[in-house]
């Protein structure tokens, strides 16, 4: 799909463009757009949705338990905690046993581990607890956490003691990688990422393409000739391959911010062809509309021309398709880091997160390496219920 | 486009149904409420001992084993083999004059039938078994061995691995026909290893004969003979296998080669297996799920992923067996190379250089190297703690080279000691006032790697040093060692021998090309400055070289037991752990000898499969 | 038609020019970035001689080979077969004898010493030798680096000769690498193409006809359920299914157990091998598929002539399979070009996974080891199946809808 959607996007795109070109103007219908959008009660739910996961991403620092890279190696593959609410039929509030991870001296002179659990020994789970220190939207220094758990007691509430040998417990919602890290505090600060790549490359790729695309159209001729020919030419090459190739370029020793920014134009530079060809197409429609001619009349230079009169036209048409391409760009910064060739470790992403799980024998083991599979699916739910509404909603022909 | 469904319900329910196969997932654990120790002692670990003797039994004719590996062969030509994807294969297909025993350690008689050696330690003579033939009917004679050794290995125009473990003083010996079953052999100088090192394949001359000399376009025929896409049945071979079968990608399939020389003790013929077959698989974990479903028969087992096998030990027929710490290692080490690039930039920067050839900040390091905790969390008690750069289980092992407990105090007290402090930042700052900050590379996509480098750079950071961790892929960090050199530090892995320390003479060697921690020699380095180097470097040579020749066992063993102790105070590699080597098969093999000896990975049990066979 | 096949053919030559262009490009933004270097495992290996790193480059176009035969007279030599001003590799330089005996090079920092026989200097293209070998037949071999235009014209007139040179990483010609891996990878693509169809057209049908009923919700979640998955996390979650239930083979393309028996059995060893990843690739697909289809046929049954039908008294069966279906299927007829184009690169992932011996597989590992004109190779030869499909699937659409006309 990752492939694929970035192919069958354009036909997305087209079709998009196909109902919302030629809108008279925005302001008359902003009232009815809204109303169509409120009845269409999927893209509510894409929008709910993808309001949860940008929320959960922007107060990632808040909302999870750890820091990002916070380990407790000898918690690795540590199975998702279980929170208890009464222990021998004494309700004791949310808490969850201590979970010990063992040794034993096995067949064959060979050690083997054991997870076991010791119902001797409880974490009580407790809300706005005070915990590593962060920065809470890059600004305000704060160590609070949402949640956390207090320090071990036993049965009758006293402090209980660990063997010396042993390291104390963490809550993992959704268990730990194999690193010992918390999954769901890395699946938020990886949301940070998977989540950001989209909209930013769009950023980038959109205003090229639509330039690119305004000026084919625009000028026609020989400037529309050459562009069009670079546009066929990225259009056709396989995008996965063309991905794999490019992400080859990457010099070694890039930090992680830059290797971030470099998935990102990575993906916009695949992108914008596509773009570029729908746009110039309606650019070549609207050309010959009256104002058009009216505005060159009057001696207004060209590119003034495309940015104030041209692309405004389109707005409508780019809110609608860069919200449906958003998923193909999440999928391929996915794909990348799931080939170890975008995101690297220690930095998180979900696609780089899920390259845990090309390891068959430990997903058996440790079914919860999948989490970040989930989180990719939901994103692309979202974007897609919320773009299709917004589809329908731009889209005056047709009655919701 | 999109109709107005009424199915939020179902929405909801797919939602969900994502997320139920997580809950389902979730293991529910035993009890255990004694607190009692969690960890394993190492020393309670057991390995498998060897034999006294290697006596294999009859077996029976028949059957066929497969196994599974993650590279097929890249070549077939024995002296371009290179990859051990590719040795591994031509082991099978190939015998050299001599062999050594995995059970006895000895080196015996393979196609020489025996040998002596002259008074002056310089000159073996051979005799050759009679009869020998190639799988194409050829006798294999005094001819063949010559020629292999003369116009094969020593021939700088064919790339081979096997010239170099030859060379005395860096010249090759001379290789001369007596007469069609002897030869002799002569060195320039005695050597203790050399008569170990005459097991390289012998290939066919009757073949081979003129593509060695570059034709008329100066081109070697020979390099681009039996590569993947040969015929079969044109590859000759004169050991116990011949390729009867390869896909690419897929597999390869080995039956007897009818004129191996080798009859079991009843006369019968070997090998007594029908086929020998090596599928190729994607990675390590796709091989364990084979072997589990059963369509794989043996399998080198790493310390992860013992306890997915260990509980199916009864009911898959199978046993896992230990045999002990592999001989492989795992290392930091830092780029203590003074060279400068050919635009007279300095590979390492010079302040963080003075670091690192600093043996104080070496040793600092060493004292925060989380063995335990290495051993415990991330090979769950399968390994063992490494201390010198000779495998335990050597014979020339030195039980007593300093080891570096983990201990962050004397880490922190050996840094004042070199004059390194910590500012009011807890930052570690050298005695110029420069922070304390270097890149650490290991190759990507290696999640034990990744785990311990995090434990380093976890200890690491609390004695104020910034580490920047860099996952590259291998080729370029090959390049970085070789070529560029432009590395700070780097946790790479190698594979040793378990038998002769002076097959890792290559990392002593100021030229060599694995002296890693110190590249760019003088003389061969093409940048404006080549390195320099300091003199126990050289000390640590001597003492190889010395040891080369000295043919007491008990004085050879003092050599390298003082090497070991003059490497572990200078620590260029700064070792962490030694795996357990853990191989499994299925019970129904016969003739299973499993020897840390045998080779890397599966070697270690196919290092006999001629008499391997299929029990009931 | 004829022509107008014939000029979309050549209507690709400039384009897969400017493709391949690009494709070489980033390459050697790869080289220069990423110090990609195709050659470093090679000179990693330590029995590797300069002169056959030579001959790898030279053979990969990075450098051309010289070679001069001349007699030492006087002391000095200036090389003849290029001009002065052009670049010389320094460690491409070997000057043997006559017999063959190598003669040693003396660097800058013997600049002082005075040349021995058997010695020479090399600098600005010109040779000094020793007086002592005055009147020596001497043999001189070196190579200038070729800049990027000149390497990728020698490639692509090699290429258009049908040379596609050789891997480096495999060590054999690519065009049999590619050829075998391709015919694997279309055997996947043709087993997805066919599922797809098959279940997506009728379904859409189906449902449209059905719509709102309850198997219609269900599919329609079903299908926004399989069209937010990523490939590959599809693929892993099937090969989880495979190793839990033994039903099917985890991974490969056949077995070598059944690769023993008669062709019948192999046939059906790799249909077994074929379900999970056609299943994986098919189920994206048929969501995306049947939704168009469903909508397409809900156009349809709303537009005039369809109420017409029905008030006319057709029979419903006919109102639908004669002039609804006909009408709806056109449209996405041009989805099926995107499918046939995609077939060669939509499968890479799951290809990587499931360890099917296709050309994404070997892709990969392609640009992994930086082996050019094996990436090269893949890049166009998947460019071309791209373009094909394209062109198949305005023939086809030409050939459903009769108003269509192709326009040569």
């Amino acid at each position: 799909m990752s492939t694929h959607s970035l192919d069958t996007q354009i036909v997305d795109a087209q079709e998009a463009a196909r109902a919302t070109a030629g809108l008279p103007t925005m302001t008359s219908t902003r009232q009815k757009i809204l109303r169509r959008f409120l009845r269409h009660r999927l893209a509510i739910l894409g929008l709910i949705i993808l309001t949860i996961l940008y929320a959960s991403a922007l107060f990632a620092d808040l909302l999870s338990p750890y820091g990002m890279n916070s380990s407790v190696i000898n918690h690795s593959h540590f199975p998702p905690s279980q929170v208890h609410l009464s222990h021998q039929g004494q309700f004791k509030g949310p808490f969850i046993y201590h979970v010990r991870k063992k040794l034993v001296m096995g067949e064959n002179g060979i050690p083997a581990s054991k997870l076991l659990v010791d119902k001797t020994i409880l974490y009580p789970v407790k809300f706005f607890t005070q915990g590593e220190s962060y920065k809470f939207l890059g600004l305000i220094p704060m160590n609070f956490h949402l949640f956390g758990i207090g320090a071990p007691v036993n049965a009758e509430g006293q402090p209980a003691t660990l063997h010396p040998d042993e390291k104390l417990n963490r809550v993992y919602i959704w268990g730990a990688d194999i690193q010992g890290r918390d999954i769901f505090t890395r699946l938020l600060f990886g949301g940070r990422i998977s989540l950001t790549v989209g909209i930013l490359a769009i950023c980038i790729s959109y205003p090229i393409g639509l330039l690119m695309g305004g000026i084919a159209g625009y000028f026609g001729g020989m400037v529309d000739n050459v562009i069009m020919r670079i546009v066929e030419a990225i259009i056709s090459f396989p995008s996965l391959y063309l991905l794999l190739t490019l992400s080859a370029t990457l010099p070694k020793g890039l930090t992680s911010i830059q290797r971030y920014l470099a998935v990102i134009i990575i993906l916009s530079f695949i992108g914008w062809a596509g773009q570029a060809r729908i746009y110039r197409g309606q650019v070549l429609s609207l050309r010959q509309l009256e104002y058009v001619e009216a505005a060159r009349a009057v001696g207004m230079k060209d590119i003034p021309i495309i940015i104030k009169h041209i692309i405004p036209q389109m707005s409508s048409w780019i809110i609608v398709s860069a919200t449906i391409s958003i998923p193909a760009y999440t999928l391929g910064e996915a794909s990348l880091s799931f080939l170890s060739l975008g995101i690297q470790d220690p930095e998180s992403s979900w696609g780089l997160m899920l390259s845990e799980a090309k390891n068959i024998v430990a997903v058996q083991q440790s079914p919860w390496l999948l989490i970040p599979g989930f989180a990719i699916v939901l994103t692309v739910f979202g974007f897609n219920f919320f773009g299709d509404g917004l589809r329908d909603a731009f889209d005056t022909k047709k009655q919701v | 486009m999109m109709p107005a469904f009424r199915f939020r319900k179902l929405i909801g329910a797919t939602l969900a149904a994502t997320l139920l196969p997580l809950l389902a997932g979730c293991p529910t654990l035993q009890e255990d409420n004694a607190s009692a120790a969690v960890k394993i002692d190492s020393s309670q670990i057991k390995s498998l001992p060897l034999p006294e003797k290697y006596e294999p039994s009859i077996g029976k004719h028949g059957g066929m084993r497969i196994i599974s590996s993650v590279s097929l062969p890249k070549t077939f030509n024995a002296a371009l083999a290179a990859e051990t994807s590719s040795t591994d294969v031509i082991g099978q297909m190939y015998l050299g004059l001599v062999a050594t025993n995995a059970i006895t350690t000895e080196v015996e008689p393979s196609l020489a039938e025996s040998w002596t050696l002259s008074p002056d330690k310089k000159t073996y003579t051979f005799t050759l078994r009679k009869g020998l033939k190639w799988s194409d009917g050829q006798p294999l004679t005094a001819d063949d061995v010559v020629f292999t050794f003369n116009e094969v290995i020593d021939n700088k125009m064919i790339p081979n691995n096997y010239r170099d473990g030859l060379l005395i003083n860096d010249q090759f010996p001379k290789v001369v026909k007596i007469d069609d079953l002897r030869l002799s052999i002569t060195t320039p100088e005695p050597s203790v290893p050399f008569l170990r090192g005459l097991g390289d394949p012998i290939m066919p001359k009757h073949i081979f004969e003129g593509t060695t000399k570059p034709d008329k376009d100066g081109r070697i025929k020979f390099n681009q003979m039996w590569g993947l896409n040969t015929k079969i049945d044109e590859i000759v071979v004169n050991g116990p296998w011949k390729l009867a079968d390869y896909r690419p990608g897929q597999w390869l399939v080995l039956e007897p080669n009818e004129n191996y020389y080798l009859k079991d003790k009843q006369g019968g013929t070997l090998p007594y297996l029908k086929k020998f077959i090596t599928i190729e698989v994607q990675d390590q974990s796709t091989e364990i799920i084979k072997y589990m479903a059963k369509e794989t028969d043996a399998l080198s087992l790493r310390a992860e992923d013992y306890d997915v096998l260990e509980p199916l030990q009864k009911k898959g027929k199978f046993e896992i067996v230990n045999l002990g710490p592999a001989t492989g290692t795992l290392f930091v080490m830092f780029n203590m190379s003074t060279a400068q690039n050919d635009k007279g930039k300095p590979v390492v920067d010079p302040i963080k250089s003075t670091w690192f050839r600093n043996k104080y900040f070496r040793q600092a390091l060493a004292h925060a190297i989380d063995k335990e905790g290495m051993i415990q969390s991330i090979y769950k008690g399968r390994a063992l703690p490494q201390y010198s750069h000779i495998s335990q289980q050597n014979p020339f092992y030195n039980p007593n080279t300093p080891q570096y407990d983990y201990d962050l105090k004397k880490a922190a007290a050996k840094l004042a000691e070199a004059g390194f402090k910590k500012n009011s930042n807890d930052e570690l700052i050298d005695p110029q006032g420069h922070r304390v900050e270097f890149n650490l590379v290991t190759n990507s996509g290696n999640t034990m790697r990744d785990a311990a480098c995090a434990i380093l750079r976890k200890d690491w950071s609390k004695l104020g040093i910034k580490v920047n961790y860099q996952p590259v892929q291998f080729n370029i960090m090959v390049q970085q060692i070789d070529q560029t050199l432009d590395w700070e530090a780097m946790m790479i892995g190698l594979t040793g021998s378990a038998i002769e320390p002076h097959f890792g003479i290559n990392s002593w060697k100021l030229d060599g090309r694995m002296h890693m921690f110190n590249m760019g020699h003088p003389a061969e380095w093409k940048g404006k400055k080549g390195t320099s180097f300091s003199p126990w470097e050289k000390e640590v040579l001597d003492l190889y070289e010395k040891a080369a020749v000295e043919f007491d066992f008990e004085k050879r063993k003092q050599l390298y037991w003082k090497s070991q102790e003059i490497v572990a105070d200078n620590l260029p590699f700064l070792y962490t752990v030694n795996q357990l080597s853990l191989v499994t098969y299925r019970k129904n093999l016969g003739n299973i000898f499993p020897s840390i000896h045998g080779g890397s990975a599966l070697s270690v049990i196919n290092w006999n499969t001629d008499v391997h066979y299929i029990q009931e | 038609m004829f022509r107008y096949i014939l000029k979309r053919l050549i209507q690709m030559i400039p384009l897969l020019l400017i493709i391949s262009f690009l494709g070489f490009g980033i390459i050697r933004v790869a080289e220069v970035f990423a110090n990609a270097d195709p050659l470093a495992q090679m000179k990693m290996s330590p029995t590797v001689t300069a002169e056959t790193i030579r001959r790898e480059k030279s053979r990969l176009g990075y450098e051309t080979p010289y070679a001069e035969s001349i007699q030492v007279s006087g002391t000095s030599y200036t090389v003849t077969k290029v001009n002065a001003s052009a670049k010389i590799v320094d460690d491409s330089i070997v000057v043997k004898m006559k017999d063959g005996e190598n003669l040693t090079r003396l660097g800058d920092s013997e600049k002082s010493k005075p040349l021995a026989a058997g010695e020479y200097r090399f600098e600005n293209g010109v040779f000094t030798f020793a007086a002592a070998d005055a009147g020596k037949q001497v043999e001189l071999e070196y190579s200038t680096p070729n800049g990027f235009i000149v390497r990728y014209f020698k490639w692509m007139f090699q290429f258009i000769q049908g040379d596609m040179g050789e891997s480096y990483y495999y060590k054999s010609p690519v065009s049999s690498l590619i050829l075998s891996r391709l015919a694997n990878t279309v055997i996947l693509g043709i087993g997805t193409l066919l599922v797809t169809w098959l279940v997506a057209v009728p379904l859409g049908i189906y449902l449209a006809v059905r719509q709102y009923s309850l198997i219609d919700q269900i599919s329609s979640s079903v299908s926004y359920f399989f069209m937010g998955f990523p490939d590959f996390f599809l693929a892993i979650i099937f090969l989880l299914f495979a190793a839990a239930t033994g039903w099917f083979p985890i991974g490969e393309m056949s077995s070598i157990k059944a690769a023993q028996s008669s062709l019948p059995i192999q046939i059906l060893d790799v249909l077994h091998h074929l379900v999970l990843p056609t299943l994986t690739l098919s189920m994206i697909s048929i969501a995306t598929l049947q939704r168009r289809m469903r909508a397409n046929m809900l156009d349809i049954l709303s537009e005039e002539y369809i109420k017409t039908a029905r008030a006319k008294g057709l029979p419903e069966k006919k109102v639908i399979y004669k002039h609804a279906v006909r009408n709806a299927i056109n449209p996405i007829i041009t989805l099926l070009g995107f499918e046939i184009a995609g077939l060669v690169s939509g499968a890479a992932f799951v290809e990587i996974i499931f360890s099917w011996p296709g050309l994404g597989n070997m892709m990969l590992q392609a640009v992994l080891g930086t082996d050019l004109n094996l990436v090269m190779a893949g890049l166009i030869i998947s460019t071309v199946m791209l373009l094909l499909g394209n062109l198949l699937a305005d023939l086809l659409l030409a050939f459903a809808d009769p108003r269509i006309k192709l326009e040569a």
